[in-house]
């Protein structure tokens, strides 16, 4: 497991607090995915971790071992920490095979065999036993980034990290390699962080996210949660694209909440005391289209459609319902265009009350905890 | 802190002790020298009662200096602006046209810059002296004139000479400069409508305008420092030059050590200055990051018909830069050594003979200079480029403080004038007690200190190409700090080490003015050498060590050649 406790890495003489005080849990044999946009300090962490940035201060455990304590003066070297690394552009090695790339980590093993026995086994782990011999720059992007992996991986580190492992792969090579990596981690159960920007990534290959905005963990949990209650508006636009609707004089009608929007009424799902004005999440994807039939339901407002992208999967649709602007993700089959009258539906169960303190962040992520909580409430 | 025991930090140190007692010190004690009335060596030097303004009130009085300081000046600049002019035309001509025989252009380029400046200027004096000069024979045969049109000794003259001299390397410099351009942003403006003339204007010229200024401030540079053509025929031409000056006030009676300090450190002062100027221009070339080290595919213009004209033109420039120097050294080396230098006529073609060759494998002070200078080569070379490796790699890969300092300590002989260099060495090892006066180690340990500053330049540039990633996976995989260092960082560097070793080796073979000053007898290098004989006069003799020395820095550079494209690693 990794323990990060209070970790502080500030650069530019203080200026600038790239990692302002975190703590997090990685839990043996899980992954955790640092989530951010560029400059929110996850790839920092992730060095740090690595021993590749000394940090201010703080404490970061590696398996058992206390790696970095700024109390009890202790930061080991990168080559002591005992973990694997897959780099944002793999650094593989070009004056060297992927044999010896990929056997470096073992260079301590002294008996031949034994480190051929290995390396070999490291290789077919990712499926590169026929290329032992070729030299590094031969490779194509998804077999470096398989090196990479299997050079991480050969000396059986206690962790594994991975900084931005597919950003430079092509669209279909990058989803391939998402599967090929979560079945890897699964079948080593090898204790993972995972540093990306991307949100799809992330809830795909994860069990933990922790989202971070400047130098700090703004969101913490499993994808799941992360996706469907994220803990802030800021939260939300950055997980996936969602409306966000403001709603005032709420009340209660028939176990359900109502409220005055822009959109109109709006009847959704709330928990414990009602607030007077609260913001609502509404994912894309639970917009619906409608036929006029529907226009006297609760929650279905008429609009124009303003503009209209195929996405193959989907139309994205831009629709105007009374002067406020929805995204909704319409199915093939309507065929929607631009200029066109129509109703849109949403359900009360899909609206999503966002937190009122959307400012505070998150200061100790304890997983273990947390994950006892998440099952404890199911 | 434990396990932090960082290496990176004793290393920087020993550097930093290296490079300070390399440069700085050197610097201190010549500084010093130009404001003490006490000769280097006497017991006096240190003490505050020696300080004087003397030496300066010399320099002053009786308007020498002025004369000096004019002739410099004319001579750099007007060197500068005409192998500025014609080296940013061939550059232009091999790296953005389509003229034919480009390659053939580059290689006659190169090995220009192998040639020692000494033999071609030696070869000029062949060439245009009025009284045997072979281009003065043949004009007034053909044109009928009663006088020879040219003459070498004069600042013409002078001008001429150097700047073929410095041709090459401004070819380099803009060659490079244009090659790192990304064609995609003079595209971007034609495709805007603007038409090639606008573009080049609005688009090319600014883009490159930072390494223009970079290439003029290094030319403006050597053109200060260099010795062989002031000396060679400034002399008799009575155009005294400050490099002139220090080495006749270090060499011939009466010697005058406080004035030749003078001289040193305002050569030094203006050429610092200038320095100054080259790391102000170079910060603004990165930030248009127009030298990205991306390989790019250079667009270049179609000249239709006139790439005759452009590639003609080129090939005027070439004889008279590497072409006649050539032939004309190939003929003095073969003509018989009794009848002193006479002119290519046919006539004499059957006089010609292998006597020159005999004689020159047989001469003490030739083999003697050979060996010399084969040892300071591989020596200087080797361990100049160790250390800079080390250097460059403290300044571009780690945060030590104190590395932007080892940065500007490491560039700074660039600005230093060899000259200056030999004279402050003289003073250093004169005052302390260190017995390497005399001896050849004082010439090693200057070649080392002067030749820091381009191996500096080479060692960075491809440091700074190895991606800091593939270092951090080493280190991450469970190597030591050394261990990654010495299986990753150093092969992917070999292509550059070996470039700046190669380039060291041929400038140390090249060098000559600042081991002029330092010398003594029995350790004389090969510039120095061929200074003497052409001294005594013996110029068939000269003639055909020059060719030697030629063959063998060729050979040395194919060599070079070889065995990097064998070895060397193409990143991709």
């Amino acid at each position: 497991m990794i323990e990060v406790t209070s970790l502080l890495k500030t650069f530019e003489g203080g200026a600038v607090r790239a990692v302002d005080d975190i703590s997090f849990t990685v839990p043996a044999g899980s992954v955790l995915t640092l989530l951010g946009p560029s400059g929110c300090g996850k790839t920092t962490t992730m060095r740090s971790i690595a021993g590749l940035e000394k940090p201010d201060s703080g404490e970061l455990k590696v398996g058992e071992k206390v790696v970095y304590s700024s109390r009890q003066k202790v930061n080991l070297r990168p080559n002591r920490r005992n973990v694997g690394m897959v780099f944002q552009s793999y650094a593989i090695w070009p004056h060297m095979t992927v044999f010896d790339n990929v056997s470096y980590p073992l260079k301590g093993e002294t008996d031949r065999a034994a480190l051929r026995e290995r390396t070999v086994r490291a290789l077919r782990l990712v499926d590169l036993e026929h290329l032992a011999d070729r030299r590094a720059p031969k490779l194509s992007g998804g077999q470096q980034q398989r090196v990479a992996l299997a050079r991480a991986l050969v000396a059986e580190p206690d962790v594994l990290l991975l900084d931005e492992p597919l950003s430079n792969l092509d669209a279909k090579l990058r989803d391939t390699m998402r599967k090929e990596i979560r079945e890897l981690q699964q079948s080593l159960d090898i204790t993972t962080l995972y540093v990306t920007h991307d949100q799809s990534e992330a809830l795909a290959i994860s069990d933990l996210v922790a989202v971070m905005s400047q130098g700090q963990i703004v969101d913490f949990g499993d994808p799941e949660r992360i996706y469907s209650k994220p803990r802030s508006r800021a939260v939300a636009d950055f997980i996936g694209m969602a409306n966000v609707v403001d709603v005032s004089g709420i009340r209660i009608s028939d176990g359900w909440w109502l409220g005055d929007s822009g959109l109109g009424p709006l009847v959704f799902q709330g928990e414990g005391d009602t607030p007077h004005s609260c913001s609502v999440l509404i994912r894309l994807e639970d917009l619906q289209l409608v036929g006029p039939e529907e226009a006297d339901e609760a929650n279905v407002w008429p609009g124009n459609v303003v503009s209209v992208l195929y996405l193959g999967g989907y139309w994205d649709c831009v629709i105007d319902v009374n002067g406020q602007r929805l995204r909704s993700q319409v199915p093939r089959r309507q065929r929607p265009s631009a200029g066109d009258r129509v109703y849109v539906r949403v359900s009360a169960r899909s609206c999503y009350v966002l937190p009122e303190d959307e400012s505070q962040p998150i200061l100790d992520a304890d997983a273990e905890e947390h994950l006892a909580a998440e099952s404890s409430t199911s | 802190m434990r396990g932090s025991r960082d290496p990176r930090k004793i290393i920087f140190i020993a550097v930093a002790a290296i490079l300070v007692w390399q440069i700085a010190i050197p610097l201190a004690i010549l500084l010093w020298g130009s404001v003490s009335d006490s000769r280097p060596g006497a017991g006096d030097f240190f003490s505050v009662t020696s300080f004087t303004l003397d030496n300066f009130a010399r320099a002053v009085e009786g308007g020498r200096t002025t004369d000096v300081l004019i002739n410099t000046t004319i001579f750099a600049t007007g060197t500068t602006a005409l192998a500025f002019v014609l080296g940013t035309y061939l550059a232009w001509v091999v790296e953005r046209t389509n003229t034919p025989f480009r390659a053939f252009i580059t290689i006659m380029m190169i090995l220009r810059l192998i040639l020692p400046g000494i033999l071609t200027t030696i070869s000029w004096i062949f060439l245009a002296s009025p009284r045997v000069g072979t281009l003065n024979h043949w004009a007034m045969d053909i044109f009928g004139l009663s006088e020879p049109p040219l003459n070498i000794y004069s600042m013409a003259g002078m001008i001429w000479v150097e700047a073929m001299d410095i041709l090459p390397l401004v070819f380099l410099l803009m060659g490079a400069a244009l090659r790192s351009m990304d064609p995609s942003l003079e595209e971007a403006s034609l495709v805007s409508g603007k038409g090639l003339l606008r573009t080049t204007s609005r688009i090319t010229l600014p883009l490159i305008l930072p390494a223009i200024l970079a290439t003029i401030i290094l030319v403006l540079i050597r053109g200060i420092e260099t010795f062989e053509t002031p000396a060679l025929i400034g002399i008799p031409a009575q155009k005294f030059t400050f490099v002139v000056e220090i080495w006749r006030q270090t060499s011939t009676t009466p010697t005058d050590f406080g004035l030749a300090a003078v001289y040193a450190v305002l050569i030094l002062a203006f050429c610092s200055c200038l320095l100054w100027l080259y790391n102000r221009m170079t910060r603004h070339a990165d930030m248009f990051a127009v030298i990205s080290g991306k390989a790019f595919r250079p667009r270049r213009t179609d000249l239709g018909g006139m790439r005759w004209v452009t590639c003609g033109a080129s090939m005027v420039i070439i004889m008279f830069s590497l072409g006649l120097p050539m032939i004309i050294l190939l003929w003095a080396s073969f003509y018989p050594p009794y009848r002193g230098f006479q002119p290519i006529t046919m006539d004499a073609v059957p006089l010609l003979s292998w006597d020159n060759y005999r004689e020159v494998l047989d001469n003490d002070l030739v083999q003697r200079a050979f060996v010399n200078s084969t040892f300071l080569g591989l020596t200087s070379a080797t361990v100049t480029v160790l250390l800079i490796t080390v250097v460059a790699w403290i300044t571009v890969k780690t945060k030590i403080r104190g590395r932007k300092w080892l940065d500007h300590l490491a560039f700074a002989p660039i600005a230093i004038p060899a000259i200056t260099m030999g004279v402050a060495f003289l003073w250093l090892y004169l005052t302390l007690p260190i017995p390497v006066y005399g001896t050849i180690w004082i010439l090693l340990l200057l070649y080392i200190a002067r030749f820091t500053a381009v191996a500096m330049r080479i060692m960075s540039a491809s440091m700074t190409q190895v991606n800091d990633e593939l270092h951090e996976a080493a280190e991450v995989a469970g190597a030591s700090w050394l261990r990654s260092f010495r299986t990753v960082t150093m092969p992917l560097l070999r292509p550059g080490m070996l470039a700046a070793w190669i380039f060291v080796l041929v400038h140390a073979y090249r060098e000559l003015s600042a081991s002029l000053i330092v010398y003594s007898h029995g350790n004389e290098p090969i510039g120095v050498a061929i200074f003497d004989i052409w001294e005594n006069g013996s110029y068939g003799l000269l003639s055909a060590f020059g060719i030697l020395v030629v063959l063998a820095l060729v050979f040395f550079s194919i060599v070079a050649r070889v065995v990097s494209g064998r070895y060397g690693v193409k990143d991709e």
